[in-house]
């Protein structure tokens, strides 16, 4: 039997041997044997995420160019009344976690205060429904490492996946493989939040359906894992369905807070793992923030 | 094989910047499901109109970066557009024939096979563990090939 495709036989070679490279690349990849691959790979898609962006920073500046003056005097009127009611209330805020340094201290429990965070812009969103990822213009030259927590403004987003020198991937809480411990602020019942690859919706799968959840409740970090610090926002329940109503199981999911699938900053968190000493005394309040970074 | 034309080369990297770039334009959730794989349909022109000049390899290099630049495990958009280059290698003369709603369909099937292949990279996570087993038999079955037609024998000789 004489091969009948002779001709077509470099063609299928070829594709033996870039299926063969893709195969072995995948699997090294997956049992984390090459992480310095993807740097000089980013020398090329660098300057393309900072191409797509560029037309966004445009905008945005032109935006900025464009304001009239009365809608800077309202936006600035708007602001300082919104500084100033920020104000009263981290004052208070602040004599607040000042008691609870001391009360844990006085339980003999430490307790981690002092987040500092970096801003980073985001280069590309990639919502697939099995990868919810967004790119960062900062990484490991700016002290980025793999599995730091992200948030936004309104709460939390993700972790970072993978970092080169000057970008780094996040995976979102929605990504259907991630996972994120949270716990109820109302009442403190601790549980996992599961992605669903839904930009809109995380799953609580491992609540029990008699367990005490309203619709409106805010799911925060608990903490635990030690990735996400505790006490950021994360999610808020959604209309419960009806078989829950009727006490005869079925799903419960959240919405998140934060803005998953838009362009805007995120802050890059280096939570501080030291605990606080049991009475802390000799130190001023704002000096723990200094060694924030470690 | 037929040479790529200088000319076209400048024209072609160009035209991949330009789809890689669009791949990862800030879209808002709702409208980027619509949001095609432009590199796909460049690397299908591309392959179609160079008859022969650019195919399999160029596929593989430029799913790489493409893996890169989406945030993909690195190979599985390489293996997609491999495959799918090899395809339309294949099948070029049959595309180009086909009028234009035919071709579509076409592009259609290769567009719905990559994003399976990428699809079923992105599940196979053991692949290098335990599971590299599983894959043996077909390899074994590959060797028998050979011994099992000289055994029928003369199917082999007679031409």
């Amino acid at each position: 039997m004489k091969p009948l495709f002779s001709r077509g036989y470099s063609k299928t070679l070829r594709l033996m041997v870039c299926v063969t490279a893709s195969l072995i690349l995948l699997a090294l990849e997956q049992q984390g044997a090459i992480t310095k691959l993807r740097t000089p790979l980013a020398a090329i898609t660098y300057p393309l995420q900072r191409l797509v962006g560029f037309p966004v920073q445009v905008a945005q500046h032109s935006k900025n160019w464009l304001t009239s003056q009365s809608a800077l005097i309202e936006d600035n009127k708007k602001l300082r009344n919104e500084a100033l009611s920020l104000k009263g209330s981290q004052l208070r805020f602040e004599a607040l976690e000042q008691e609870n340094i001391r009360l844990r201290g006085l339980l003999e429990t430490s307790f981690k205060v002092g987040d500092q965070v970096l801003i980073a812009e985001p280069l590309s969103i990639t919502l697939d429904p099995f990868e919810h990822l967004v790119a960062v213009n900062k990484g490991t030259r700016f002290g980025v490492y793999v599995g730091q927590a992200v948030l936004d403004s309104n709460g939390i987003v993700g972790q970072v996946l993978r970092v080169t020198p000057y970008s780094a991937d996040i995976v979102m809480i929605t990504d259907p493989s991630h996972a994120i411990p949270v716990q109820i602020n109302r009442n403190g019942l601790r549980t996992i939040a599961v992605g669903t690859g839904v930009p809109d919706r995380l799953d609580l799968p491992y609540l029990p359906g008699n367990s005490d959840v309203k619709e409106g409740d805010l799911l925060v970090t608990s903490g635990l894992g030690g990735v996400f610090p505790p006490g950021y926002p994360v999610a808020k329940i959604e209309a419960l369905d009806k078989d829950l109503k009727n006490g005869i199981g079925g799903r419960i999911s959240a919405k998140p807070v934060a803005m998953l699938d838009r362009n805007h900053e995120l802050l890059l968190v280096w939570s501080n793992n030291k605990p606080i000493p049991r009475v802390p005394v000799e130190e001023a309040p704002g000096a723990s923030l200094d060694h924030g970074r470690n | 094989m037929a040479e790529i034309k200088s000319n076209t080369l400048p024209w072609m990297v160009l035209s991949f910047l330009a789809a890689l770039s669009l791949r990862i334009l800030p879209i808002a959730y709702p409208w980027s499901v619509l949001n095609p794989d432009w590199v796909a349909l460049v690397l299908i022109y591309w392959v179609l109109t160079s008859q022969g000049g650019v195919g399999v390899g160029l596929g593989w290099f430029v799913g790489i970066i493409s893996d890169a630049l989406t945030g993909h495990l690195l190979g599985q958009e390489a293996l997609a557009y491999s495959v799918l280059a090899y395809l339309v290698l294949r099948w070029d003369k049959q595309i180009r024939f086909h009028s234009l709603p035919q071709q579509s369909l076409s592009i259609l099937g290769l567009l719905l096979l990559e994003q399976i292949l990428v699809f079923w990279t992105e599940r196979v996570a053991p692949l290098g563990e335990d599971l590299a087993l599983y894959w043996l038999s077909s390899f074994f079955g590959a060797f028998l090939w050979p011994i099992a037609i000289m055994l029928t024998n003369g199917t082999n000789s007679s031409r």
